[in-house]
């Protein structure tokens, strides 16, 4: 059995050149912020374009 | 079709190959033919991260879902970027520093043998049955809805698709699944494009947003608490972050795509990449749903779109009592139709709408009424189930698309299917031939030796597709059983990884012995509750990082074979 650990956060950033993004933080900060907004807007569509007569 | 459908079709085909095996020249070794020498870019691993996961089924029964029931199935897709951020911080370093083949080799490295094989030999098995399903799947439909042979149309799709796997790996089947995925993209934006431009004249967007929102089809979060509710969104956040991870972060048919990438940054990029564009790609099929179902206000839809269990249903004993049904439905449609019409020329003028409201949703509860009794006259005449969503969206570009963009529409299920399949059998290949072959008979064989056995296996793997899809009606109960093992080992397979990366002490025997303990709590829960099959992958997962953990510290690993 060979070793078994690899720590993945030495193991990261060889690369930081992320463009528009500063550091890999910030990139997987706005995938949260994304995918908040989306629930939020898809919540919006939800009961914006219920048009039900009850 | 016409013949500039068929050139259409003919062309993509034609291109699709030789672009793959043009891509695939510079592959050295076996290096080369399973991780394409580690030096593909971000965007193409997560083109092919996608064009992998959307298989000819999501891109026609999505659609067909969505008429049925509106935009819900979107919550299971919600959690997907969490997914990918989880994935990129915490799985995919170990796997790309380790310079692995298969995920499951990684097991054997912090774990032991066994714990590779087992899982190694569950995914082959599922995996195996899926690649003839994703083949059998759209050749049924085309068959109905195109008049096509089932046999050629599988036969064509699968020969094809093993040439070019064959030839090229994985170089050539990243580099198609882009060109497919591109084409996917553009398929979903032209049956948006055409879906409108078949509307009547008069009526505008805003028009086609309040029809569908009548019958409440743009509901897209469904925030009850019923865990026996697929389509919610918790059920969507928890059960389908679990199911994602273990998807993305776990199936080889994935993995591998990330292992191809030039550096970690890239790997983590592509998936990123999904992250972002994976939610309104999903939502734009689902609006595709939604727009035919407020087209078929206007044009009169039949009452099942499987125009082969129709034919079947009419020539039973039951046939003029299913006539009836078609006539009422057709009765009942006609009057929708005047009254949506009167309804938007009252909503123009700024009239009372109250009272057509009401009248058009009784016409619509009658129509999924009577459309419903249909299903079920098939399903007692057939003595199964009716299938009718996958004929929805195909049924209409038969019917209404103009000539070109039909060669277009119809490449691209065949596209999504092969996409999906070329993937397959890369993962089937790698895993038979590193995980098994490389591992437990022949260590010492050159590169040429296994690239050879590589092609072979593809081949071997791409046959028993076809096999399968040929005769996968005959295969029914076997295929639902396969399937049902797969969804009781999906989360439980997350476990084990969950166990090597988070549970230091965690040995070899808590591994294997969790695993198998994890597949029996949800066999369990599956038998004794009514909950969403998503919530599988969480009592797998988390049963096998319970158990695991025990087992680990109470027993010592189990001594190493050769």
């Amino acid at each position: 059995m060979t070793d078994p650990v690899v720590d993945p956060v030495a193991s990261t950033e060889e690369d930081d050149d992320l463009g528009f993004f500063p550091s890999w933080n910030s990139l997987y900060w706005s995938v949260v912020v994304y995918t908040a907004a989306s629930i939020l807007v898809l919540y919006w569509i939800t009961v914006a374009l219920d048009y039900r007569i009850s | 079709m016409s013949l500039l459908d068929w050139g259409v079709f003919l062309v993509y085909f034609g291109g699709v190959v030789g672009f793959a095996i043009y891509q695939s020249r510079k592959n050295v070794g076996m290096e080369g033919y399973f991780l394409a020498n580690r030096r593909l870019p971000w965007y193409a691993i997560g083109l092919s991260v996608m064009a992998t996961q959307a298989s000819a089924i999501t891109f026609i029964g999505t659609t067909g879902q969505a008429f049925d029931s509106g935009m819900e199935f979107i919550q299971v897709y919600l959690p997907q970027p969490i997914a990918m951020i989880l994935i990129c911080v915490f799985f995919v370093p170990f796997f790309y520093k380790a310079k692995l083949y298969t995920a499951y080799e990684y097991l054997e490295n912090r774990f032991d043998s066994k714990t590779r094989s087992l899982t190694a030999f569950l995914f082959l098995v599922s995996r195996g049955l899926a690649a003839g399903i994703v083949l059998y799947a759209p050749a049924i439909v085309l068959s109905v809805i195109m008049g096509w042979d089932e046999t050629v149309t599988i036969v064509i799709m699968g020969v094809i698709t093993i040439l070019y796997t064959m030839v090229g790996g994985i170089t050539a089947v990243i580099w198609t699944d882009v060109v497919q995925m591109l084409m996917m993209f553009a398929g979903i934006g032209a049956a948006l494009v055409i879906l409108f431009g078949t509307l009547p004249p008069e009526v505008g967007v805003t028009d086609v947003v309040y029809i569908g929102g009548l019958q409440n089809m743009w509901q897209s979060i469904d925030l009850s608490w019923d865990p026996s509710n697929r389509y919610t969104l918790w059920t969507g956040m928890i059960g389908g972050l679990f199911l994602a991870l273990a998807y993305f972060g776990t199936d080889q048919s994935q993995v591998q795509r990330y292992l191809t990438a030039k550096s970690l940054k890239e790997s983590r990029l592509g998936l990123i990449f999904n992250a972002f564009v994976k939610v309104p790609m999903q939502f734009a099929i689902l609006a595709i749903g939604v727009l035919l179902f407020v087209f078929y206000h206007f044009e009169q839809p039949p009452i099942i779109f499987n125009s082969a269990e129709v034919a079947v249903v009419q020539e039973s004993d039951r046939g003029d009592e299913f006539r009836q049904l078609e006539a009422e439905h057709g009765r009942v449609f006609a009057q929708r139709r005047e009254a949506t019409m009167g309804l938007l020329e009252a909503r123009r003028q700024g009239a009372e709408l109250s009272d057509l409201q009401l009248q058009i949703g009784t016409y619509d509860d009658q129509l999924v009424e009577l459309r419903s009794d249909a299903k079920t006259m098939i399903s007692e005449v057939r003595g199964a189930s009716s299938n009718d969503v996958n004929y929805v969206f195909p049924s209409y570009l038969i019917k209404y698309v103009p000539a070109g963009i039909l060669g277009l529409m119809i490449a691209v299920i065949f596209a999504a299917a092969m996409s999906s399949l070329d993937s397959e059998l890369t993962a089937l290949s790698s895993a038979t031939v590193i995980d098994f072959y490389q591992r437990w008979f022949k260590k010492d064989g050159t590169d040429d030796h296994y690239l050879m056995v590589s092609r072979v296996v593809t081949l071997a793997w791409g046959a028993i597709a076809v096999f399968v899809a040929l005769f996968a009606g005959r295969l029914g109960s076997l295929i639902e059983a396969v399937n049902l093992v797969g969804s009781y080992f999906y989360g439980s397979l997350l476990g084990v990884f969950l166990l090597a990366f988070m549970v230091k002490d965690a040995n070899g025997t808590g591994a294997f012995w969790g695993l198998l303990a994890g597949m029996g709590s949800v066999i369990l829960v599956a038998q004794t509750t009514d909950i969403s099959f998503l919530y599988y992958n969480v009592v797998g997962a988390v049963a096998v990082l319970v158990i695991g953990t025990l087992i680990s510290r109470m027993a010592p690993p189990a001594p190493e074979p050769a």
